[in-house]
């Protein structure tokens, strides 16, 4: 295959494009090839008049070809019974699995919230653990520094000596953006990675980081989240998204970064420290977005050295 | 139908005899029984107030004759749309406010914040189209088509068979025939699912649904996902998004499919929730239903635009799927 046939989108995703083989008639393909009009996101992106004007083809050899492009870029129709359960990952507790399994589901994002300390690295970790050694994942950190020693002890309590897990850390925004953009998809296609974790996506977004505007910032989180969604569904993997509590006068707590980020999740997982004198480290994990899990179930588990159970 | 004479096939001059005489419609000089497919059109006595010949009469006849026939798009259309039925949402009270549910060749759109309910109320419509007329659906397949990931099928299988249960429920007392040739398996295979992640990909979709559309509905949750990042042109955005709506247009005009869109919401500089994708994207649905979540279990759908604009309907969300309150 050569290479002249990759086009490049704006974040360095593989586009569609037109062939030689796909036309019946060379000339349109000539003038296609040499109008640069390869793309097929460009026959949807430019309106007929556009198109027509560069290409110099008439409406009805205009419309024949975006049937064509129509059909390369149709995505799989399926009837609902085609579509088998998909799998989910574990969480590595067997009481958090017996409950809250549908929430790993792969292909989708989850965000994990809860205040400080409530233990949301250590569940993220216990997953990553939970996976291997078949498994690689991907851990990006962008809080300092890594819990390494951690994600040890918990695999060493697994009987595994051996981790599989990239640890990257980004401190600021255009280290994380170039790190989702464009490493993570080069990472993706050398190992087989089931869970990307981002801990946590409120940092590099909170006050400071960037200009405070907030259209600008709003924009920034949709791009990232987009590229997440897709190298989840794209790849078969789970993206596991930790974020901070940030308190709201009318509402009470509530995870950062608002309705711009809410938007972008399909699940989220609430962390919540039960207060009790008799026994410490007790976690509240409450489902708070689900396709398929009721809003409003929950599991109290406990904090302990090999983990969350 | 009141056709006005200038909209038929005529000759200006006789078409100036009409209306200097005040007769300018069709309904004002013909008699004939609108009922009866082969449309027997009759003169009426208000003709012989015109000065016609013969020849402008037979001319007069003839272009009625046209537009009447009953091969007309017009009437065709008219005739499916009103035998076509609405898809009921499960839940009454929405129902009321829809003026009996979804209706065939309309665009309706739902908005509400995270989490207000607008995909559990997708899948809802999404397995009642698939049952018969008799019992409120549409009998017909539905294509989901599934931008945010959120569609699940176990929850799909879950509201089917609570679906399928309560038509078991009601067929029995209402001495009906049993509805013993639907099952789960049958409403899923007829719900079809496809997964969009680029704008390309789902206007390609709404394309080829125009060249041909074998759906009774069309969901899409969420049109705005695909088109709220950087997009880098603005105009390009708009200039995409009009494409749509237009294709959305031409198919709800072809057919009586009805198109469900999900979209978000923003808070403008004064603090009003506000469907995003523009103002020029705002005009695309006939109908829009706002979402919340008010309380624990219970959610509330507002119409913002159309008939009952400001009625608020309220429902909750149950394993079963979309049901009316359980008022105590």
């Amino acid at each position: 295959m050569s290479t002249s046939n990759i086009v490049r989108g704006r974040d360095g995703r593989c586009l569609e494009v037109l062939t030689k083989s796909d036309f019946v008639n060379e000339e349109i393909w000539e003038k296609i090839n040499g109008c640069d009009l390869r793309a097929c996101e460009k026959w949807i992106l430019l309106s007929v008049v556009d198109l027509i004007d560069l290409t110099g083809f008439s409406l009805t050899q205009v419309r024949e070809v975006k049937e064509i492009v129509c059909k390369k870029l149709h995505p799989v129709i399926y009837q609902a019974t085609e579509l088998g359960n998909d799998t989910r990952i574990s969480f590595g507790s067997k009481k958090l699995d017996s409950i809250l399994i549908d929430m790993l589901k792969i292909g989708l994002i989850l965000e994990l919230w809860g205040e400080a300390g409530s233990g949301k690295t250590q569940l993220a970790l216990q997953i990553c653990s939970a996976l291997q050694p078949e498994y690689h994942s991907a851990y990006i950190s962008t809080e300092g520094a890594v819990p390494t020693s951690r994600l040890l002890d918990m695999c060493n309590a697994r009987g595994m000596s051996q981790v599989n897990c990239e640890i990257q850390q980004c401190t600021s925004l255009e280290g994380f953006t170039e790190c989702v953009m464009k490493q993570l998809p080069i990472l993706i296609q050398m190992k087989t990675i089931k869970l990307i974790i981002i801990d946590s996506i409120a940092a590099i977004f909170r006050a400071g980081v960037i200009d405070d505007d907030g259209i600008q910032r709003a924009q920034k989180i949709r791009s990232i989240g987009q590229q997440l969604k897709y190298l989840a569904h794209h790849h078969n993997l789970l993206v596991v998204v930790l974020n901070q509590a940030t308190e709201n006068p009318s509402t009470g707590m509530m995870p950062a970064l608002g309705m711009t980020w809410a938007y972008l999740v399909n699940s989220r997982l609430r962390i919540q420290k039960i207060n009790s004198n008799e026994v410490k480290g007790q976690r509240r994990i409450i489902v708070q977005k689900s396709p398929c899990l009721k809003i409003g179930t929950f599991v109290d588990c406990q904090v302990h050295q090999s983990g969350i159970i | 139908m009141s056709i006005p004479v200038t909209s038929l096939p005529l000759p200006h001059s006789i078409v100036k005899e009409f209306t200097s005489k005040g007769l300018n419609f069709v309904s004002n000089f013909i008699t004939g029984d609108r009922n009866n497919t082969n449309y027997e059109v009759e003169f009426s006595s208000e003709i012989e107030k015109l000065n016609l010949t013969k020849y402008q009469k037979d001319l007069l006849m003839d272009a009625l004759m046209q537009f009447f026939s009953s091969t007309h798009s017009v009437d065709l259309g008219d005739e499916l749309l009103i035998s076509t039925p609405p898809i009921i949402t499960f839940c009454s009270q929405i129902d009321r406010l829809l003026g009996g549910g979804i209706s065939p060749g309309e665009i309706i759109e739902l908005v509400g914040e995270p989490g207000s309910g607008c995909t559990q109320l997708c899948m809802q419509i999404a397995v009642d189209c698939t049952l018969p007329q008799q019992f409120g659906g549409r009998g017909d397949k539905v294509l989901l088509v599934d931008c945010d990931g959120g569609i699940c099928v176990k929850r799909l299988t879950q509201i089917s068979q609570a679906a399928l249960s309560h038509l078991q429920f009601l067929s029995e007392s209402s001495k009906e025939p049993p509805v013993t040739n639907l099952s789960t398996g049958q409403i899923m295979s007829n719900i079809h699912t496809t997964r969009c992640t680029d704008f390309t990909q789902l206007s390609s979709v709404i394309y080829n649904l125009n060249v041909k559309c074998e759906y009774g509905a069309i969901i899409i949750d969420s049109i705005a996902t695909n088109f709220r990042y950087d997009f880098g042109d603005m105009r390009q955005r708009t200039n995409v998004l009009a494409q749509i709506s237009n294709e959305l247009h031409a198919l709800c005009i072809k057919s009586p499919v009805s198109v469900i869109l999900v979209n978000q919401v923003r808070m403008d500089g004064k603090g009003d929730i506000q469907p995003c994708l523009g103002e020029s994207w705002s005009h695309t649905a006939d109908r829009r239903l706002l979402l919340r979540r008010c309380q624990e279990d219970t959610y509330s759908a507002t119409m913002m635009k159309g008939a009952k604009s400001g009625e608020s309907a309220n429902f909750r969300i149950s394993s079963s799927g979309i049901r009316d309150c359980v008022h105590s």
